[in-house]
């Protein structure tokens, strides 16, 4: 999933599958949601990543049809649902306790929305078969919930909601109840079935960045009810708009920096914005809103870092003394915490290279191409 | 109680203490009532004599109808009952907690009231036109359903709070209309808990003497009437004939209810014991 279809494929001027505008959900005083605009198109991932709390599930939750919403409107393709029951939405969901009908064997709870539609026997029968063979339940049809495993159950769970050949599939955390190795597995075989239902719209809620980053072709990063990032997992993680964003994906470092009046496309090579820190002045990119004066913040991510044993230049210049206040080996890396005057940096390199002695002075470089100014809020 | 000991002797003893307690006060009553009902005579510890001749006797003419006027009663309230509280139970899940507390408070309230004055209250109400079903069956089924809806609606209620999270909400989702999640998802589920309830609710309703004796009509004399009846006046064995197949009724018709489990509810309530 590497690629958003809409990149790809130039022909979809149809509305998208799911359009939420300005969507606000309002629980006595808390404001859940506050004013969410959202669209995802057909064949399109998009994951709902945030914190608990961030109403996330909130914005899953009201386009199923769970929640009502205080103010905003939600659209599937051109039908206005804002005021539809859930059962005339026609979407499919899954949800992190799987909700199987504990009553029903797997045929049947897989059965169960072509039974809702009254489709004809031999059709619910052929699609159920379709179904369980494409998420590898087939040998469990008879099989009651209670008698499978997690990810069994998560499985039937998929194949039910796919099922009804929803226009989209709405997931609200599907992996949280599994233990890791199944959850990278899972992501796998979500990957695996979307490719085979290339058309089907995926809206993925979880608070794991990590998976986020794996499933999504885009990710909607909230906060506190409202959209704080919205794009391709590579741009937020490369280029984080704001601090939160930056915060969230990779433990970025934030270091105060003031942006130099009119150094902004200076060089002519690229956007690069110069800004001062610790009396030193360096090279970064800038952000879509970064401020071209004054107090900002600059963003690079541990493993950009290096530590140079020597006072050498660098060639950006971009470079940082210190003191090295801890070393960690970590298995495949170390992680090393440097002091430079007010800011502490957290540096990871392969764990190959010598273990830093604490005390010691360093230089931490890093290339302008992995710093981001961005603005601070 | 016996974890609170630890010798193992004296768990022993207490262990068996216990059941001699229990089959003194539970097992040696109803052992003495079928004793009466083949006494013929009856001066000393045990009868001198024995004869059939009540439990015959129970079997025809007034008696047997009191038998059918009961078990006829305990059905038809306890359906009714299973309806009304089910459906309570229902329903007041959409509602605040203080109208919750309130229908809970309304439906639970027959239990604490003493049933002669439960009788008696139905009876003045339902004495007046245009509510005029004095002396009527309808005011004995009502006056039995008043009194075990409360268990079926407790049954009903604890069976919804173990409902598993969200499979209604799931159902729904999968494109099934309310009336549909109730009918496939909903009381499929809640089964066992009413199950349990209809057991229960028949039982009491075929033993209930305090308030259908304030308003039994004199053509829908139930047979813990009869018993009654028939020892007042003394006929003391003749009413313990009546009471051993009221027994036997009673427990023919929740054998009936809890008749062979289906490997689909086994497999339920398996999964619900957790195991």
């Amino acid at each position: 999933m590497a690629e958003s279809p809409r990149a790809t494929s130039g022909h979809d001027r149809a509305p998208p599958r799911i359009r939420v505008h300005a969507l606000s959900v309002r629980y006595g005083d808390h404001l859940a949601l506050d004013r969410v605009d959202l669209s995802v198109a057909a064949g399109e991932v998009v994951v709902l990543l945030g914190e608990s709390g961030s109403g996330k599930t909130t914005l899953l939750r009201a386009i199923a049809g769970f929640t009502e919403p205080t103010a905003g409107r939600i659209h599937l393709g051109s039908t206005d649902v804002t005021d539809a029951p859930p059962h005339a939405r026609g979407l499919g969901l899954v949800v992190q306790n799987y909700a199987l009908f504990p009553h029903l064997r797997v045929a049947e709870n897989v059965a169960f929305g072509l039974r809702a539609r009254k489709r004809p026997r031999p059709q619910i029968e052929r699609t159920v078969a379709r179904f369980l063979e494409m998420t590898g339940m087939a040998s469990h049809a008879r099989r009651y919930p209670h008698e499978l495993s997690g990810g069994q159950q998560q499985r039937v769970a998929i194949a039910r909601a796919l099922a009804i050949e929803p226009p989209a599939l709405l997931l609200d955390e599907p992996l949280s109840a599994l233990d890791a190795p199944l959850r990278a597995d899972m992501l796998d075989e979500l990957r695996r079935l979307h490719a085979e239902l290339p058309q089907t719209a995926i809206v993925y809620v979880t608070h794991d960045q990590t998976e986020a980053i794996a499933i999504g072709h885009r990710i909607v990063l909230l906060n506190a009810g409202r959209i704080v990032a919205d794009g391709v997992p590579r741009d937020l993680h490369d280029t984080p708009p704001n601090r939160y964003t930056a915060e969230f994906f990779g433990q970025a470092n934030l270091l105060p920096v003031r942006v130099l009046e009119g150094t902004a496309d200076a060089r002519a090579d690229r956007n690069r914005i110069a800004a001062r820190i610790a009396d030193r002045t360096i090279w970064a990119r800038g952000s879509a809103d970064a401020p071209r004066s004054g107090a900002a913040l600059l963003c690079v991510r541990p493993h950009d870092l290096r530590i140079e044993e020597t006072q050498a230049q660098t060639p950006d210049g971009n470079h940082l003394d210190g003191i090295v206040r801890s070393a960690q080996w970590l298995g495949a890396t170390q992680r090393v915490v440097v002091e430079a005057g007010p800011s502490t940096i957290r540096v990871d390199r392969p764990a190959s290279e010598a273990l830093p002695t604490p005390g010691a002075r360093v230089r931490v470089s890093f290339s302008a191409d992995c710093a981001v100014v961005l603005a601070d809020r | 109680m016996s974890e609170l000991i630890h010798s193992r002797g004296a768990r022993r003893l207490l262990a068996g203490a216990g059941m001699i307690v229990t089959a003194i006060v539970f097992g040696l009553p109803l052992l003495t009532l079928i004793l009466a009902s083949i006494a013929g005579e009856w001066t000393r510890a045990l009868p001198s004599t024995l004869t059939v001749a009540h439990l015959r006797a129970a079997l025809g003419g007034a008696q047997r109808a009191a038998l059918w006027h009961s078990l006829a009663t305990g059905l038809v309230a306890t359906i009714v009952a299973l309806v009304l509280g089910a459906w309570g139970a229902l329903a007041s899940r959409r509602y605040p907690a203080p109208v919750r507390r309130g229908i809970d408070a309304l439906f639970l309230m027959p239990v604490a009231i003493p049933s002669v004055s439960i009788g008696l209250a139905l009876l003045v109400a339902f004495s007046h036109p245009p509510l005029l079903l004095n002396g009527t069956v309808v005011l004995v089924v009502i006056t039995h359903v008043v009194l075990i809806t409360a268990y079926a609606y407790t049954s009903a209620q604890a069976g919804i709070a173990r409902l598993p999270p969200s499979v209604e909400e799931m159902a729904g989702s999968l494109g099934a209309a309310p009336s549909r999640v109730l009918v496939r998802v909903t009381l499929p589920l809640l089964l066992p808990h009413l199950r349990a309830a209809a057991a229960l609710g028949l039982a009491l309703s075929m033993g209930e003497l305090g308030a259908t004796i304030m308003i039994y009509p004199p053509g829908w004399i139930t047979a813990p009437v009869e018993i009654f009846s028939l020892t007042d006046r003394g006929s003391l064995f003749a009413g313990a004939a009546v009471s051993v197949w009221l027994l036997a009724t009673t427990f023919a018709a929740l054998r009936l209810l809890d008749r062979r489990r289906s490997p689909r509810r086994v497999a339920l309530e398996r999964r619900r014991s957790g195991a």
